[in-house]
């Protein structure tokens, strides 16, 4: 028997030879994330905390082929937002920094580039690459149809290179100018930036905007311009001073109050006068009316091309009752060969737009990280300009409404100034000159000339040979045909004038200084110079319900945006049957101030996603600087209540459905109040790190966690340049930066050096080049700082070789790169994080909590762990583990800590506290103490 | 021998010790079996070692009580103590703490009464089997800076503490044939290494002349609280179960074996149960001027959704093998104890646990690496270098405690002993990167007087190592500044 039990026992001695532990097994795959009641939950249950980041920036602008397509287009979207092939390369990046997601864009125009119908599959192809990249790197995608502005095909060009100081009124006013003859780079190429927009493609612009010539050499500048560069040089001059004088009437900045000062006023007309004579006149058809504001959303209201195109597009059946889309071609109705199965203007743009959603839709559908369908972005829809005109139209002009209105507004005499009016209109003036009719018409002769003399007869008569030299006259002829038709050229361009000229001088208020203002705007054409067919059609407004237009000024969102929203879900749904639908609003309420939208019919997930930003954006005007601010004036800031206000609408209006905010965020080139002013923002933010943009970026976060809302920052753009930003309107909003060695050749060997030497060798490099002076005498902004070399190397990315060498680094990331609960196993209470930005109450005695980390959580509804992202940049040396109960794993390689509640008491509230080591600070009790991948449990 | 794959080391060491223990249990059959005397009714029997020792007090003097005086019907018992502890730190970290008006010193005084009643219904009855009710309870330790006398608000923070420690009833019948003990009572498997916990067991034995069978079963406290009432939300599927069963033989007097089967199967944790079975083997000797044993202990077990990931597998070992030595002749006697406990792997909450859950119990003499066997407060540094699971402690980074003690009895009436200890860690990667955990010097002083009053007057130092500070700093983890203590107690026992 005891042989026998040692026998046993022995066999159980090769039994218990095996291996070792294994690491533990961390989460790899997502699972989808739906709507539940205000939260969302993904498939274990599991309440999801999205944290997110808006891809990208330059996703609004295609990209440049070197060889154009078969088709002979020569840009493409691929590679939009990332090149090629490097997909998963930035999303386990976006990882790396803390995101759970991204809203990634894309754009109309990506998706059917080239004609209704004819969908991009290579965009398709790859923008699904895309997603299942995001998938494979465990980040959830909500997709977003984006725009601005109507189009990209929609810009205004200027000339940053203007003389005087950018903010300046003489700058702005330049800079709408191409440059002067004899400038270096030549007179097209002064035009060196744009305002632009993006969103729909060229054709569907065109059918909006039938009468315009996209293909004009003056597209991009403004058609006042157009009015402006007359031939001749007096009316021009005159039109130039009128215009000028105006506006320093009002804003009193260039100072003409003495003989020098009004001399350097005229000389810097002068200067304007040479630029225009080398652009020459065009036509109000050959170009836009943006205007090139660097605040570019401003365009919204004062364009009246973008009014239209929205209209088109929202209500086309409404407005332009009569225009028809037959075969892709714009038509009558009368004019269609089948009326009444040709798509109103509205049905044709909107099913393309809505199946540009449905290729997307089933494309990337089956995709378990796809969490929403972004619809639209930013619907700013205001119709006050197309609603002024076309009622202007249609009433045949409303001067003495707009006089008074004028008068209302215009709090101060400007009779001083009718002068400056009058000497507009010289002969206009001057009753010696005649009737004011007959002056209108010899103002015509003088910038038109004579009629041209056909006396070609006489001319080239030759007396001695009684016979005409053929030559001669042949010549001669062509001369007077020339002559002739610049001056029809001339008298059909001036026509309008000459009609406002003429109804000028049959106004009974002509001489009142408001009345010289309408007509002088009529002469620039920013007013209708009159109501007849010819200027509405070269205006397009032809078959304008102007009622319709004013129409869409009220309950915009219930009357025209919810349609578009069952429609495009309907397309959606095609794709993915399980689709989440996220919907934002303008905020247009119904005429009684209270028909807010409410939830679309046939959308049973919905999410809410409004934007906010705050007070961060430039001022009005033309190419205007960056703003400043002191860290003082925008630091501790409460967003909460803003937040809280802009989301009120998804429980009131909206079925209580989740908030997330879809955007939000800073720029990244601000200037810092009391340093050089003409330096550019970008530089004096590199050298102050960031720190304006990390604290309005705290102050966000902050608010975010006290309110519990998912939020997406705007935005990562892997190829973001230090001027020109994201190549969007110079947009620099950007979270990481690329630090190229051809732009910034010391900060980029900082942070080699930072990265093979460390950090002690990095701030040896930093100190060498603290004097590095340019030759301005302002300090570089292309050296080292201290941030720079404590940039822990799991953030940076050396971007790939393809593209100019460089590293991919976050900036400003101590404000953003902040520990959240990724997803949580029960209902989340209260979660926060006080970062070195944070506002410190003082206790005695109890050192300041930094860098702590709270989170509560009621419940236990999930065997699944709560995932919490702790980012090793803000615990270098480590940081304990408090918990409530239960336990939790570390998962070093992607910074998560995968917290096991136990408690399953109805009522209990889980608890998470993460603090680094502070000084003074006791940390008995602690669960843990992690340090790398190093992992110490406490008692 | 340190393997850094814990969980391999685990493996290979559980073969060895099964191994051995065959063996063992091998050579014990051929020892001699003429000498055998009526098996002891317990599995720890501390008056054995105070035989040697003449030292009632050490080693878990709050489990002792000594005979009650006379048979009658109710005996009172106890201990009655008064303590004072001073430490020059609560941890090895000088760095001041935030708020520090008092200094980084600790000390207390405090007082401490265990009185027992042992009612005995069956007393005078001849021929009547053994039958006693034991009440076990304690006042304290309370701290003459904290606890007040004069607060009658028993529920107030500040009123003397008072606990009931055990209330059981035991019987023995037949002539040792049938005995049993059903209550709240103190509890080990035959190493003390798994549990030594004071629970509500019922265990039954019978008595042989080749040694004892004996089954239990029990519950661990519940951690997750559901109430009192016997309603729907009291279920035995959420409650600790023990049980477990051992087999003791004495084939002569002074040897004894005794292999233990024990376990857990612990579900207070809703959808996380944890089951646990231990199997030990010890092997003691005691030829009165000597005193060996060896103990070990192997565990296996399974936790649901106790790893990231999955379900949590145990399988971990302990050692404890202990000498005692009175040199013949002398009045010197040498005490050698070692500890082992297996470490973890590298790799906290995979699927594989190589920790042994541990009863912190330990026969080490040592004053603050082990439980300080003049009054235990809870705060022992093996304890706190692990985690708390449960009812057990893990430590990750395993454990081995070597403590050498000389004592001499210099008179009837004071008794110094001075003991050397000193710790490591079997694994660094979880112990801060480092093995040595600490090493301890006690000189302990003894006054005696008829077993009836001591006065014990101890100082410790004790040089710790990162594997200790680890755990214990409150700021700099990677301090090691020595630690003082000064202990004196005063005891009374009747």
């Amino acid at each position: 028997m005891r042989r026998l039990l040692s026998l046993l026992c022995m066999m159980g001695v090769a039994a218990l030879l095996g291996c070792g532990g294994d690491a533990p097994v961390f989460e790899t795959e997502l699972t989808p994330a739906r709507p539940h009641l205000t939260y969302y939950k993904d498939g274990h249950g599991r309440y999801v905390n999205l944290r997110g980041i808006n891809v990208g920036g330059t996703s609004k602008v295609p990209r440049m082929l070197d060889v154009p397509l078969d088709n002979g287009r020569d840009w493409s979207f691929v590679g939009r937002p990332f090149p090629e092939g490097e997909a998963d390369l930035w999303m386990a990046h976006i990882r790396s920094l803390g995101f759970n997601s991204i809203r990634l864009i894309f754009l109309w125009e990506s998706v059917f580039p080239d004609a209704y119908g004819e969908p991009d599959e290579d965009f398709l192809d790859y923008f699904e690459e895309v997603v299942a990249a995001a998938n494979r790197q465990g980040i959830y995608v909500v997709l977003n149809l984006h725009e601005n502005l109507w189009s990209r095909h929609l810009y205004a060009l200027f000339n940053e290179r203007a003389p005087g100081i950018r903010g300046d009124i003489d700058h702005m006013l330049f800079a709408m100018l191409p440059c002067a003859p004899g400038d270096e780079e030549g007179s097209e190429s002064c035009l060196t930036r744009k305002v632009v927009g993006d969103g729909a493609p060229l054709w569907a612009t065109e059918l909006c905007l039938p009468e315009k010539d996209f293909d004009s050499p003056y597209w991009g500048r403004h058609h006042a311009i157009g009015r402006l560069a007359e031939q001749d040089p007096r009316a021009r001059w005159s039109y130039v001073l009128m215009l000028f004088d105006t506006l320093n009437t009002e804003l009193q900045l260039i100072d003409t109050s003495t003989p020098e000062k009004r001399q350097a006023f005229t000389d810097m007309l002068d200067e304007m006068q040479a630029r225009l004579d080398v652009l020459g006149p065009f036509d109000y058809t050959e170009s836009t009316d943006m205007l090139p504001l660097t605040s570019w959303w401003e365009n919204t209201i004062l364009s009246l091309d973008i009014s239209r195109c929205y209209a088109s597009f929202f209500a086309g059946d409404e407005v332009f009752p009569d225009r028809v889309v037959e075969n892709g071609e714009l038509k009558w109705r009368s004019e269609a060969d089948q009326p009444d199965s040709a798509y109103s203007l509205k049905d044709y743009l909107q099913s393309s737009w809505a199946d540009a959603w449905g290729q997307v839709a089933a494309r990337v559908g089956k995709y378990p990280n796809v969490i929403g369908y972004d619809l639209i972005n930013e619907p700013a829809i205001t119709s006050v300009m197309l609603t002024v005109v076309a009622l202007y139209f249609e009433l045949g002009g409303f001067d003495d409404t707009l006089k008074d209105i004028l008068n209302a507004l215009i709090n101060y005499d400007i009779s001083d100034y009718v002068w400056i009016i009058d000497s507009v209109f010289p002969a206009l003036s001057d009753p010696t000159k005649g009737p004011c009719e007959d002056r209108c018409a010899r103002d015509a002769a003088n910038l038109c000339g004579a009629p041209c003399e056909d006396d070609c007869d006489t001319f080239c008569y030759d007396e001695d040979n009684d016979t005409t030299d053929e030559t001669c006259f042949d010549l001669c002829r062509r001369q007077v045909a020339e002559c002739s038709a610049r001056r029809a050229g001339c008298l059909a361009l001036l026509s309008n004038q000459i009609e406002t000229c003429v109804d000028y001088c049959r106004d009974p208020d002509r001489d009142q200084a408001v009345t010289k203002l309408i007509y002088l705007l009529k002469f620039l054409q920013l007013l209708p110079p009159d109501t007849s067919d010819e200027t509405r059609e070269a205006w397009g407004m032809d078959g304008v319900d102007a009622f319709a237009a004013a129409g869409l000024n009220f309950g915009f969102d219930t009357s025209y945006l919810k349609p578009l929203f069952e429609r495009t879900a309907a397309a959606i749904r095609e794709g993915d049957d399980d689709a989440v639908i996220w919907l934002v609003t303008t905020g247009s309420s119904g005429l009684q101030g209270d028909t807010w939208m409410t939830m679309p019919a046939n959308i049973d997930q919905a999410v809410y996603a409004p934007h906010w930003y705050p007070d961060i954006y430039p001022f009005v005007g033309l190419n205007v600087p960056e703003r400043d601010f002191e860290v003082e004036e925008v630091r501790y800031r409460e967003y909460a209540d803003e937040l809280a206000r802009h989301a009120e609408f998804a429980a009131y209006s909206l079925s209580n459905i989740p908030v997330v905010y879809g955007e939000f965020g800073t720029y990244w080139n601000y200037k810092y109040r009391g340093e050089e002013w003409p330096e550019f923002g970008y530089i004096q933010s590199r050298r102050n790190e960031y720190r304006l943009s990390a604290e309005i970026l705290n102050n966000y976060y902050e608010a975010f966690e006290e309110l519990g809302f998912g939020n997406f920052v705007w935005c990562y753009t892997t190829d973001n340049h230090p001027l020109d930003g994201d190549g969007w309107n110079r947009e620099d909003f950007s979270l990481v930066e690329f630090i190229r060695e051809d732009l910034e050749p010391n900060r980029f060997e900082c942070l080699r050096t930072s990265l093979d030497e460390g950090r002690a060798a990095c701030l040896r490099l930093a100190e060498a080049q603290a004097d590095n002076l340019d030759d301005n005498g302002f300090p570089a902004h292309d050296r080292c700082t201290e941030l720079l070399c404590e940039l822990p190397a799991r953030y940076v990315v050396p971007v790939p070789d393809d593209a100019p060498e460089g590293y991919m680094a976050p900036r400003g990331h101590m404000a953003w790169m902040r520990p959240y609960a990724k997803v949580l196993s029960g209902k989340p209470l209260y979660s926060h994080f006080n970062s070195d930005f944070h506002y410190y109450d003082p206790d005695k005695g109890i050192p300041d909590p930094r860098r702590e980390f709270k989170l509560v959580f009621a419940g236990k509804e999930s065997d699944a762990p709560t995932v919490i992202f702790v980012p090793t940049a803000q615990y270098p040396d480590g940081f304990y583990v408090w918990l409530s109960d239960g336990w939790a794993a570390w998962d070093a390689q992607n910074q998560e800590l995968y917290y096991h509640p136990e408690y399953d008491k109805p009522g209990w509230e889980h608890r998470v506290r993460i603090r680094p080591p502070i000084e003074g600070q006791k940390t008995e009790g602690f669960d843990y103490f992690i340090h790398g991948d190093r992992v110490v449990t406490g008692s | 021998m340190f393997a850094t794959n814990g969980y391999s080391l685990n493996r290979r060491l559980a073969a060895l010790l099964i191994a051995a223990a065959t063996m063992a249990w091998s050579l014990g059959s051929t020892a001699d079996a003429t000498e055998r005397v009526p098996p002891e009714s317990t599995p720890v029997d501390e008056r054995e070692l105070s035989a040697i020792d003449r030292v009632p007090g050490v080693a878990h003097p709050w489990i002792w009580r000594p005979a009650p005086e006379g048979q009658g019907h109710v005996s009172f018992s106890g201990i009655f103590q008064t303590l004072f502890v001073y430490q020059n730190d609560s941890d090895f970290d000088r760095t001041r703490p935030y708020y520090d008006p008092g200094g980084q010193h600790v000390g207390i005084m405090g007082s401490f009464f265990k009185p027992v009643v042992t009612v005995r219904p069956l007393a005078g009855i001849a021929n009547a089997p053994e039958l006693e009710v034991v009440w076990d309870s304690e006042f304290g330790l309370s701290l003459w800076s904290v606890h007040d006398p004069d607060q009658y608000d028993l529920g107030h923070p500040n009123s003397l503490r008072f606990s009931q420690r055990q209330l059981y009833a035991r019987g023995r019948m037949w002539g040792g044939l049938l005995g049993f003990q059903v209550g709240y009572q103190y509890f080990t498997d035959p190493t003390a290494m798994f549990l030594g916990h004071w629970i509500g067991a019922a265990r039954l034995w019978t008595e042989t002349s080749w040694g004892r069978l004996e089954i239990m079963g029990g519950q661990l406290p519940d951690q997750t609280f559901e109430g009192l009432v016997l309603d729907s939300q009291e279920k035995f599927t959420r409650d600790a179960f023990v049980y477990g069963g051992l087999a003791e033989l004495t084939p002569s007097d002074h040897y004894k074996l005794t292999l233990g089967l024990h376990g857990l199967h612990d579900a207070q944790l809703v959808g996380r149960p944890l089951d646990l079975l231990t199997t030990t083997l010890t092997a003691s000797c005691d030829r009165g001027f000597m005193r060996w044993g060896l103990q070990g202990a192997f565990q296996w077990g399974r936790q649901k959704h106790g790893a990231q990931g999955g379900d949590e597998e145990t399988l971990a070992w302990a050692l404890q093998a202990y000498a005692t030595v009175l040199i013949p002749g002398t009045p010197v006697l040498i005490d050698l104890n070692q500890l082992v406990l297996s470490p973890d792997d590298t790799h906290d909450r995979n699927n594989h646990n190589g920790a042994f859950f541990y009863s912190s119990k330990s026969r080490s003499r040592t004053l603050m690496l082990s439980e300080d066997e003049i009054r235990d407060r809870g705060r022992n540094y093996d304890q706190r270098m692990g985690e708390r699971r449960q009812n057990f402690y893990l430590l990750r980074g395993g454990l081995s405690l070597t403590d050498l003690t000389v004592l001499v009895q210099v008179t009837d009436y004071f008794v110094p002993s001075v003991t050397f200890g000193t710790a490591f860690s079997l694994e660094k990667a979880n112990t801060g990167g480092s093995s040595f955990a600490g090493f301890e010097t006690n000189l302990h002083l003894r006054f005696l007087y008829r077993d009836r009053l001591e006065l014990h007057l101890a100082g410790v130092a004790l040089l710790p190592g990162r594997a200790l500070s680890t755990f214990i700093n409150l700021y700099d983890r990677t301090a090691t500044e020595p630690q003082f203590m000064l202990e004196s107690s005063l005891f009374v026992y009747f």
